[in-house]
């Protein structure tokens, strides 16, 4: 390492060079990983992906090539139409903005968006009158931040508390999936029933984990354009950068076409990660950032996976939403339409998937210890969901 | 390579000829075990990058996630691509960039303390490189202040042997954009090195 004529590139070759390759101990973990995901063919992956309760996401083998439009750079975070609303005018704009997107109105496409694009859906998301809806948008996201910034700063689980997830996934044609797990708030264990047998094991890092993504909100700035410009830089600036982040996302299997699509993959997932707890006033940031988002949308009558009522949020036309209560505007689940029959071969066998997968955090709770179910969620809201199981079971 | 123990001629063909990435990809669209053979190729390098940005921890959970979210994507690789590894370094340097704020943070505590907290635990430094401390530091310095996707160019070619193609096929960027990336990098670099003479111990350029 004494060469003078060693160049700056060498130097940096130098650097941390003795850093050894990984035993094949090391290794096995991740490959049972691959393996557990690779051997349940039936399942989708973000079932399959057991244990942890992250990185679901929807339609994950479904196979295809994807057809870009050009990226589309919006002219800056938008903050022109974002709105000034005095605190006394809430409860008047609360009242127009559900009506309006409680009274069903479908959520557009933006003209040539992948509606429109893509073969075999051409015709099933009407066209747009996108500057009145994105005005509906802003004011309903910025009314869902104003409700939830109002809220008592909720107190974050202790690390070692453990954090009881019930995940459930519906999809038109198929049974109702459901999968639980327990996952201590700073992530560094996990546990899960196989088998009838409840298995818990360490984690070599907290990394993904519920204090992680508690953090990833709380770090954020506060400005809208800043958030932008952070999620901008994860989410990079070339649709393959979009499509590899969002490859390991849960919010749209239809990869982002813009950066602002891919924004608000980026945001919607954090937001869905932070299922056991989130900073009330990050989440606020984050719904003001949305609202910022040139042709974010909004839907009314949806349901979640487990059948409450919701309205969604989308970047990209109505194909996929993040779904808000419309009471309290917490995040309640994650919806997306298959935009045309697409089928994967398992094992020599076709699966097709089409129709509308939602999925949601039906139960979150913290336990005591993991295998407990100490659940305080509204028990109607259990029953009804148990019934539509056991309907979609019996189909 | 050493790799677990595994199905034999997992990726091979009936005649025993190796497969080449490609084909073993096109064979786990109907047998998803035979992703495995792809991990046990390229696993360890991909592990060793990762280690080197992140240290050992956060790399275990790179690997996986990297190949998880491959496995998934397995039906959308373009199969006239032989080589694998630009396609698997592209998926772990999103991964890796997920941990971009730990990365940049070891790196400055490296910096500015002298002790890199990647290697510590197995630094067995010869002299010429205890004499290089100095340098190394600046050069951490230099790697932590660059921006996120010079960084990925610099340290794909210098770290991960690609090449420019491949790099600029793993990150989805034109080959000039990785050329013009790494001139500024390596510009970057050497002025933090404040044009002395890298192997002298006594600078310290504070950054």
């Amino acid at each position: 390492m004494n060469d003078l004529d060693m160049n700056d590139l060498d130097l940096v070759r130098t650097m941390r060079a003795e850093v050894p390759s990984p035993s094949p101990a090391r290794l096995a973990r991740g490959r049972d990983r691959l393996l557990a995901a690779a051997s349940r063919p039936r399942r989708h992956r973000l079932l399959a992906a057991v244990p942890g309760p992250r990185r679901h996401r929807l339609l994950a083998a479904v196979p295809g090539p994807r057809r870009y439009r050009r990226p589309i750079r919006p002219a800056g975070p938008g903050a022109a139409w974002r709105l000034a609303l005095p605190a006394g005018a809430i409860v008047a704009v609360a009242a127009i903005v559900c009506a309006a997107v409680l009274g069903g109105t479908a959520a557009p496409s933006r003209p040539g968006s992948a509606a429109a694009s893509r073969p075999g859906s051409a015709g099933s998301h009407p066209r747009p009158a996108p500057t009145a809806r994105v005005s509906l948008a802003a004011r309903f996201l910025t009314l869902a931040a104003r409700t939830v910034a109002a809220e008592p700063v909720s107190t974050r689980p202790g690390d070692r508390q453990w954090v009881y997830a019930r995940f459930v996934q519906t999809q038109t044609g198929t049974a109702t999936q459901s999968d639980e797990n327990w996952i201590r708030f700073d992530g560094l264990e996990q546990a899960y029933y196989l088998n009838g047998q409840l298995i818990t094991h360490l984690e070599t890092s907290g990394s993904g984990g519920p204090l992680d993504s508690y953090r990833e909100l709380a770090d954020l700035p506060a400005d809208p354009a800043a958030i932008l410009a952070a999620a901008g830089q994860v989410v990079g600036t070339t649709p393959q950068q979009w499509e590899n982040w969002s490859s390991g996302s849960a919010v749209a299997e239809l990869a982002p076409r813009s950066i602002g699509e891919a924004e608000f993959d980026y945001l919607a997932q954090l937001l869905w990660d932070a299922y056991a707890a989130a900073p009330p006033a990050a989440l606020a940031h984050v719904y003001q950032a949305m609202a910022d988002i040139p042709g974010v949308t909004v839907t009314g009558g949806l349901t979640s996976a487990v059948g409450r009522a919701g309205i969604g949020v989308s970047a990209n036309g109505g194909v996929s939403w993040l779904l808000l209560d419309p009471q309290t505007y917490q995040v309640i689940g994650l919806g997306e339409k298959a935009l045309s029959r697409a089928s994967v071969m398992v094992k020599g066998s076709p699966i097709t998937f089409s129709g509308t997968i939602s999925m949601a955090w039906a139960d979150v709770a913290i336990v005591a210890a993991p295998g407990q179910r100490l659940v305080q969620r509204l028990a109607a809201v259990q029953v009804h969901s148990q019934r539509r199981e056991q309907r979609q079971h019996a189909r | 390579m050493t790799a677990p123990p595994r199905r034999r001629a997992a990726d091979q063909d009936a005649a025993g000829t190796r497969l080449d990435d490609a084909a073993l990809i096109e064979r786990s669209w109907h047998e998803p075990e035979a992703f495995a053979a792809l991990y046990d190729r390229h696993a360890a390098p991909i592990h060793r990058f990762a280690g080197r940005r992140l240290g050992g921890q956060l790399a275990d959970d790179v690997v996986a996630e990297t190949f998880l979210a491959a496995f998934g994507r397995r039906n959308r690789y373009d199969l006239r691509r032989a080589d694998a590894r630009p396609w698997l370094y592209g998926i772990a340097a999103n991964v890796i960039g997920k941990h971009r704020r730990a990365e940049v943070r070891m790196l400055r505590a490296w910096a500015r303390t002298g002790a890199d907290p990647v290697t510590e635990g197995h630094a067995d430094l010869v002299d010429s490189q205890v004499a290089a401390a100095a340098v190394q530091r600046d050069l951490a310095a230099a790697l932590a202040a660059l921006p996120a996707g010079d960084r990925d160019v610099l340290l794909l070619i210098a770290w991960a042997d690609l090449s420019y193609e491949e790099t600029a096929a793993a990150l989805g960027i034109p080959v000039g954009t990785v050329r013009s990336r790494l001139n500024r990098a390596r510009r970057k670099v050497r002025e933090a090195l404040g044009g002395q003479d890298p192997t002298s111990s006594n600078q310290e350029l504070d950054p």
